[in-house]
């Protein structure tokens, strides 16, 4: 056993279920460290979905917090059922973290102590399906396209009575009418990906591959404006066993991805994706290996290189038809909704659009990431709906997002709430496909 | 003590069950607030709405289980901590903005609304409201109430005590009850602000709201000492200009805030002052030529104006980020509060930064130069324990220092336990004695929010009690044999307005000497018996002002009969002989006081009904100021909780301001 990761803290005697290190902005901190640098001053509070929604401490980011130390300081167990609500209902967001004052990464206190728990929170045909992805991507792909192939012969509403196929119910909700094929959308392109000379590489988000391949396609010709291309299909990052599933599992697939970047290029080259989460989640790779000497070294040399696809944005974008206007840029995402990317893009869409861009404020609700919606979702509705509101008191007709994932669940209540506005993602702005 | 199942049956039927929380995790997560104190209670109630709060009271004082009502719980004195366990009454969900009447000038809101929000509704109409606390975002305007908050602004518009206007109260008893500025009398409702729940839950509170300035500008000025920075601003207050903000800060906090978000302060000099004016466009230009002038009569190193509004959001960042520039130092920050008259600041910061020294412990210090109230931010591990020990031993030293300069341990972050003990500092027994009556008197049973503000068993480590003047003795000599042979008596000053014939009265007549006019905090200290008339004459000899009329009444009754409202909030500090023979104390020439009940709202507008006021320390102005009209004199009558404070102020009923 490596002492190096040992986690004296959540599961002394599993200590590779754990992280060694978290990363904070003010570098990297033991787990109780983290816990302890909280200060209950509140500031997290108000800007909590899930505490405004409810007003409880225990769905606060302070209490979460608190709910660790106490767990770390033997008061009480992390199986209670109360403590299970709480770190459930937590979106990992990071809303709390970008107001905390010590930078506290509560999203990251909250996995930890869900990997304790070790509950799957996903339906488990779901969790399964996702956990082959990694093993059997082919097997994966095909299990997809086939479901989707059926889709429209409605075969899926027989299904949804089927036990543990309720949530097949949810996600035909969540998609559009009509899903075309990545591969074949790619090959109408006049210019193909070049996986043999490339700048920069590509991977699409699982949503961009399978289910919104316009997000894939825009990405592609945004990038091939400036640069050769290639496209790394099909390819798992980690980010579904690190928020779901297992860390082992996590840290496998994501060295997988470093040993396969490692392989291809020689020096380096942009890995570019369309996701936030994606992103957020690839940044954090030297965190998944701290302490491991080799692959600590290589995770951060590869975070380096991960970039989120605004970063390839031209200086000067095309100004939105007027129908499209106002414009809201909703800040869903996992872990953190400051990040380099996201600021960026923020300030270059406010500028190009001036009066037409609608500034969120403090206490504005976004979109929880991430599927959040299947493993709560009456709250995660309800989130959505404070969003909607604030979506039509700003009469916004085009909302900006982050992630695939994140339009695609924004986009169900829009059509239910307030069918004026459309959530797109915000690659569609540069690549003038509004 | 656990709570009968029975109660909590009850309880469950009042709010619902799922308002109920007795989980360990929910117990525990409402053990703290922002300070170091943990204790568990025995149950948590959600309020659902504010009509259910008088029934829940009403049972928990029926079975005598204590109670703290609480919202966000931001505080930095531990008074959301449940002492006696019991139930947490969390009033977060009361956050509805009810009614916003810009015609009038108020806005009605629940106790559980965020004090941003507020700000946020009102901005679109042209309104805000004026105390800021710098937790702003995160606080609620109940909180804010019940510790009688303040922030920057407070030195021109003054704190949460002068914007409220009304409010419904639930008393310790469950009886419900209206406080309003309007009806006259003691002002029940500026004692109820910064009671810190003790003395009843508000439900609904009505406060005042302002227009907007039409214009700000922001400065920057920096100085090679403390003494130069506060020196500037008693220059500027000198000339009759009030800044809309005063901030400042030591150079190790400047340093740290630009280590942490560049705000542009320059971080060799000694201290570094952020200064904000407001008004028309023409006053702010000639008033900051008047104090650009200042600053370098004052040997300032630099002076900046914020020309554009993003250089002027960037110098407020960096004063915001202070408590985050502290916190990535070290895991816990304490934000220390203490007050001294602005004269005692320079004094007072350099003996906290030798007791900081002394005890090794880090901290930068903040303070609002305009009203001498400083916030040490001291850095530390929790977890440390002979590093707490230290940095507790260093808070109280501090406090001691405040009181050591005629200031006061708290002045906006309230007492609730973590300064309970330090009150003794403060205050002597007599005072601490009249606290524990309003208390007793308001809440018998001892149930809203127990064994806070006051100090247990404080017995003989009080402060001294104050030697008396021979005119006062002479008066508490006179009391006294009152008391002794039962003689009813009414306290009056000139007899003026109330026009008793009692056959016997305890009059001020012999207290007419002006103490103090103190043109370095611009105060004066003066007897209550000091005819308006005389008064002016002298502060007009002085070349300052203030804002009572030029008439034969007397100050003390210009305070007492209700006719000047306005006054109370100019009132610093008060003396009194209260009708059981002691003399008590309270505030001083600070204009901050958030320790303890406040005294001068019980007095003011009272009509002698709790005693008789002796002193009084108040307000000046360098230049002439509005003299509002005197309202129409009205003996008073009062309500139930007024009639409770009386008896028991007043055990043998002797103190009579009517004829019998």
């Amino acid at each position: 056993m490596n002492e190096l990761l040992e986690n004296p803290v959540f599961e002394p005697m599993r200590p590779k279920r754990h992280l060694h290190l978290v990363q904070t902005s003010f570098g990297d901190r033991e787990i109780y460290d983290s816990i302890a640098h909280c200060n209950r001053c509140g500031r997290c509070m108000q800007v909590c979905p899930s505490y405004r929604l409810t007003g409880l401490e225990t769905h606060s980011p302070r209490g979460r917090n608190q709910i660790a130390r106490f767990i770390l300081e033997g008061k009480f167990k992390i199986t209670e059922p109360s403590v299970c609500q709480s770190l459930a209902s937590c979106t990992l967001c990071g809303r709390c973290t970008q107001h905390c004052a010590g930078k506290i990464p509560t999203a990251e206190h909250v996995l930890e102590m869900q990997r304790s728990v070790g509950k799957k929170r996903l339906p488990v045909l779901l969790q399964f399906l996702f956990e082959l992805r990694p093993q059997h991507p082919v097997l994966f792909k095909s299990l997809v396209r086939l479901a989707l192939f059926f889709r429209p012969a409605q075969i899926w509403k027989i299904m949804y009575f089927l036990p543990g196929f309720s949530w097949l119910k949810q996600i035909d909700q969540l998609l559009p009418a009509k899903i075309f094929s990545l591969d074949k959308m790619l090959k109408q392109e006049k210019k193909l990906p070049d996986n043999d000379s490339f700048q920069v590489i590509y991977i699409p988000s699982l949503e961009a591959e399978f289910l919104q391949p316009d997000i894939a396609v825009s990405s592609l010709r945004l990038l091939q404006k400036q640069n050769r291309c290639s496209i790394w299909t099909n390819t798992p990052c980690g980010l579904f066993e690190y928020v779901y599933g297992d860390l082992r599992q996590s840290r496998r697939v994501l060295r997988r991805l470093i040993q396969r970047y490692n392989h291809v290029c020689t020096s380096p080259v942009p890995l570019v994706t369309d996701s936030l989460d994606v992103y957020h989640f690839l940044k954090k790779a030297p965190q998944l290996f701290a302490g491991k000497n080799r692959l600590a070294a290589q995770a951060e040399q590869f975070a380096q290189q991960v970039h989120f696809i605004t970063e390839f944005f031209p200086a000067h974008l095309t100004p939105l038809k007027s129908n499209l206007l106002p414009v809201q840029l909703d800040y869903g995402a996992l872990f953190s909704r400051e990040s380099q990317p996201m600021m960026a893009v923020s300030e270059q869409i406010k500028t190009l659009l001036q009066q037409n861009f609608v500034q969120c404020v403090y206490t504005d609700f976004d979109t929880p990431s991430f599927g959040y919606s299947f493993t709560k979702g009456n709250q995660n509705e309800s989130i959505q709906f404070e969003l909607v509101k604030t979506i039509a008191r700003n009469r916004a007709k085009t909302i900006l997002v982050f992630s695939g994932l994140n339009a695609l669940e924004l986009n169900k209540t829009l059509r239910k709430f307030y069918p004026a506005a459309r959530a797109v993602h915000v690659v569609h702005i540069a690549d003038e496909t509004l | 003590m656990p709570i009968p199942q029975t109660v909590l049956h009850k309880l469950e039927t009042l709010v619902g069950k799922e308002n109920l929380l007795t989980d360990e995790a929910s117990l525990l997560l409402h053990a703290y607030d922002c300070s170091l104190s943990r204790t568990r209670p025995d149950a948590v109630v959600v309020i659902p709405n504010a009509s259910v709060i008088p029934s829940v009271v009403t049972l928990l004082a029926a079975h005598k289980i204590p109670f703290v009502p609480r919202a966000a719980a931001t505080n930095h004195a531990g008074s959301c901590a449940a002492l006696k366990g019991g139930v947490i009454l969390n009033l977060t969900r009361l956050n509805h903005i009810l009614q916003i009447d810009t015609q009038h000038g108020f806005a009605w809101v629940e106790p559980g609304v965020i004090t941003a929000q507020l700000q946020e509704a009102l901005a679109p109409l042209g309104f805000f409201y004026a105390p800021d606390p710098a937790s702003e975002r995160i606080c609620t305007i109940g909180g804010n109430a019940a510790q009688n908050a303040s922030g920057a602004r407070c030195m021109k518009y003054g704190g949460t005590l002068d914007h409220l206007l009304a409010a419904e109260v639930v008393l310790p008893s469950g009886k419900t009850i209206f406080l309003s500025r309007r009806e006259g009398g003691p002002d029940l409702l500026g004692l109820l602000c910064g009671s810190e729940g003790t003395l009843g839950i508000i439900t609904k509170l009505q406060v005042k709201i302002l227009p907007q300035v039409e214009h700000i500008q922001t400065f920057l000025a920096t100085f090679p000492s403390l003494q130069d920075c506060v020196q500037t601003v008693t220059d500027l207050v000198s000339l009759g200009i009030t800044p809309r903000c005063v901030e400042a800060m030591d150079k190790l906090t400047a340093q740290a805030i630009e280590g942490f978000v560049q705000a542009g302060y320059p971080t060799e000099a000694e201290s570094l002052l952020i200064l904000e004016l407001d008004g028309d466009l023409s006053q702010i230009k000639q008033d900051s030529q008047t104090l650009e002038k200042l600053c370098q009569r004052r040997g300032s190193l630099s002076f900046v104006t914020a020309t554009t509004e993003e250089r002027r959001h960037k110098l407020w960042v960096g004063r915001k980020a202070a408590y985050a520039a502290m916190a990535r130092l070290a895991p816990n920050v304490m934000v220390g509060d203490g007050t001294v008259p602005r004269s005692e600041l320079p004094t007072a910061l350099q003996k906290v930064r030798k007791i900081l020294d002394e005890n090794k412990v880090y901290a930068g210090l903040l303070f609002h130069a305009g009203d001498g109230n400083f916030h040490p931010h001291l850095i530390f591990d929790e977890r440390n324990k002979p590093e707490t020990k230290r940095l507790n031993t260093a808070l109280k030293q501090i406090l001691q220092v405040c009181v050591d300069c005629g200031g006061t341990i708290s002045g906006e972050h309230g007492i609730g336990v973590e300064k309970r003990a330090v009150m003794a500092y403060q205050y002597d027994k007599p005072t601490l004695d009249l606290f524990t009556k309003i208390k007793q008197a308001t809440d018998p049973a001892g149930i809203a929010n127990p064994l806070k503000i006051i100090p247990v068993n404080y017995g003989e480590k009080t402060r001294a009690p104050l030697s008396l003047s021979p005119s006062i003795e002479k008066l508490a000599e006179q009391l006294r044999l009152f008391i002794q042979a039962k003689t009813p008596y009414a306290v009056i000053g000139k007899n003026l307005q109330l026009k008793t014939t009692a056959p016997y009265t305890l009059s001020t007549c012999t207290l007419d000497k002006i103490i103090d006019i103190d043109l370095k905090n611009y105060t004066v200290t003066a007897e209550a018996g000091l005819p308006l008339d005389i008064l002016q004459s002298a502060l007009t000899a002085r070349g300052v002002y203030n804002t009572l009329p030029t008439t034969r009444d007397t100050l003390g009754g210009a305070f007492s009969s209700g006719q000047f409202p306005h006054f109370y909030s100019q009132v610093l500090g008060i003396e009194a002989l209260l009708p059981d023979g002691s003399y008590v104390r309270y505030g001083g020439k600070f204009t901050k006081n958030a320790a303890g009940y406040n005294l001068i709202r019980l007095f003011a507008g009272a009509q002698g009904k709790f005693g008789l006021v002796t002193k009084l320390t108040f307000k000046i102005f360098a230049t002439p100021q509005p003299i509002p009209d005197a309202q129409p004199f009205q003996p008073l009558t009062l309500n139930s909780w007024g009639q409770a404070l009386q008896q028991a102020l007043d055990k043998h009923h002797l103190l009579v301001t009517e004829e019998r």
